[in-house]
């Protein structure tokens, strides 16, 4: 090995350094790459088992019902319109004690009114019929001076949806399995 | 030429540019490590390599691709790709013949990227991994010298090896 030989076995030496350090890099960023993956499927799974622990517990008798509770309905204020007051009281009544077809009927006959609104879209949650339901949500949800507007928060979209798509599936299960299916009237 | 896209699109006329006048010099390496590594090591674990075998042959066969750039000493219309996995395959041949565990496939040399008559006009072709990981290991002790010194002290120490009868080396 002369000296020149030396002089460039020297220079690829260097070179050698600068692909170590490009090399060391590379598997930096694929750790990172790594942990990141395995962070992101962590949250996601986490994120999966909360949406499927709400999916279950969240009953929807129970979510309409509070639905009922939050209505600005009172009896012995409302003197003028004592009719329409009492057959909103049944409807709540109805809807309380599931019977969503009763509240339909009785809805059928109320004049309009920013409780019917409401009540129609609780009936028509209660009745798996989402498309007229989602016609009252929309139409509370963007009429501001609508007095039940500010019940249309995120949390009852969030519960509206998950029933949505657990209604859905329930559905989809019930044909798959060859089950007569028949909800709570 | 979108040289700062996340997506690098070099090509290998660019990355002879860039390496001949010195210039992004480590983004050049990391696209040729990222497109050619795989290559070289399923080439060296074919040919009963080890993945530490398969780093240590790309190293070097890249480092001395580059420097055939900056020599200026590279033919620009062949693919620097054929280059490496050339040099690749050969230094690790020697390696082998070294090992005395060689076995000639003729598959090995129809490879799309091997082209022996690049090796004819290359130097260092005879390079093996035990030379380059002795020069390595000589190089690292003798770094902190001035550079001449360096030089000298290599020079040395490679002239008294080859007048001694050296040892036998291990791996």
């Amino acid at each position: 090995m002369d000296i020149n030989e030396v002089k460039d076995r020297v220079k690829i030496e260097q070179n050698r350094e600068v692909i170590d350090t490009v090399q060391k890099q590379l598997l930096r960023e694929r750790l990172v790459k790594l942990l990141f993956s395995i962070l992101t499927k962590s949250i996601a799974i986490f994120l999966l088992l909360i949406f499927f622990y709400f999916t279950n517990t969240l009953q929807i008798d129970q979510f309409i019902s509070d639905g009922v509770n939050k209505a600005y309905i009172d009896l012995e204020r409302v003197d003028k319109s004592r009719l329409i007051t009492f057959s909103l009281e049944g409807v709540a009544s109805d809807l309380k004690e599931g019977n969503y077809s009763g509240a339909s009927k009785i809805l059928d006959e109320l004049p309009s009114s920013h409780h019917k609104d409401w009540f129609v879209l609780l009936t028509y949650l209660g009745l798996n019929d989402f498309n007229t339901a989602e016609k009252y949500l929309t139409k509370i949800h963007s009429q501001t001076d609508h007095i039940y507007h500010n019940e249309i928060d995120y949390e009852f979209c969030l519960k509206y949806h998950v029933i949505q798509v657990r209604s859905f599936y329930d559905q989809d299960n019930n044909h798959y399995l060859g089950k007569s299916y028949t909800i709570k009237k | 030429m979108s040289f700062f896209s996340t997506q690098s699109n070099l090509s290998s006329k660019d990355i002879v540019h860039f390496v001949s006048q010195n210039i992004h010099l480590k983004k050049c390496v990391r696209t040729l490590y990222k497109e050619n590594y795989t290559l070289v090591e399923v080439m060296v674990l074919k040919m009963y390599g080890t993945k530490l075998d398969a780093e240590d042959v790309f190293r070097y066969a890249l480092s001395k691709v580059i420097w055939l750039i900056q020599e200026g000493i590279i033919d620009d219309e062949i693919e620097l790709r054929t280059y490496i996995y050339t040099l690749s395959r050969k230094l690790w041949v020697n390696t082998l013949k070294k090992k005395n565990n060689y076995t000639y496939y003729t598959s090995d040399s129809y490879h799309e990227n091997f082209n022996a008559q690049l090796l004819e006009n290359l130097p260092f072709n005879e390079d093996d991994l035990y030379l380059h990981r002795e020069f390595s290991e000589t190089y690292k002790n003798c770094k902190p010298l001035e550079k001449r010194v360096l030089i000298d002290r290599l020079f040395q120490y490679w002239k008294s090896k080859t007048s001694s009868s050296l040892p036998k080396m291990s791996v």
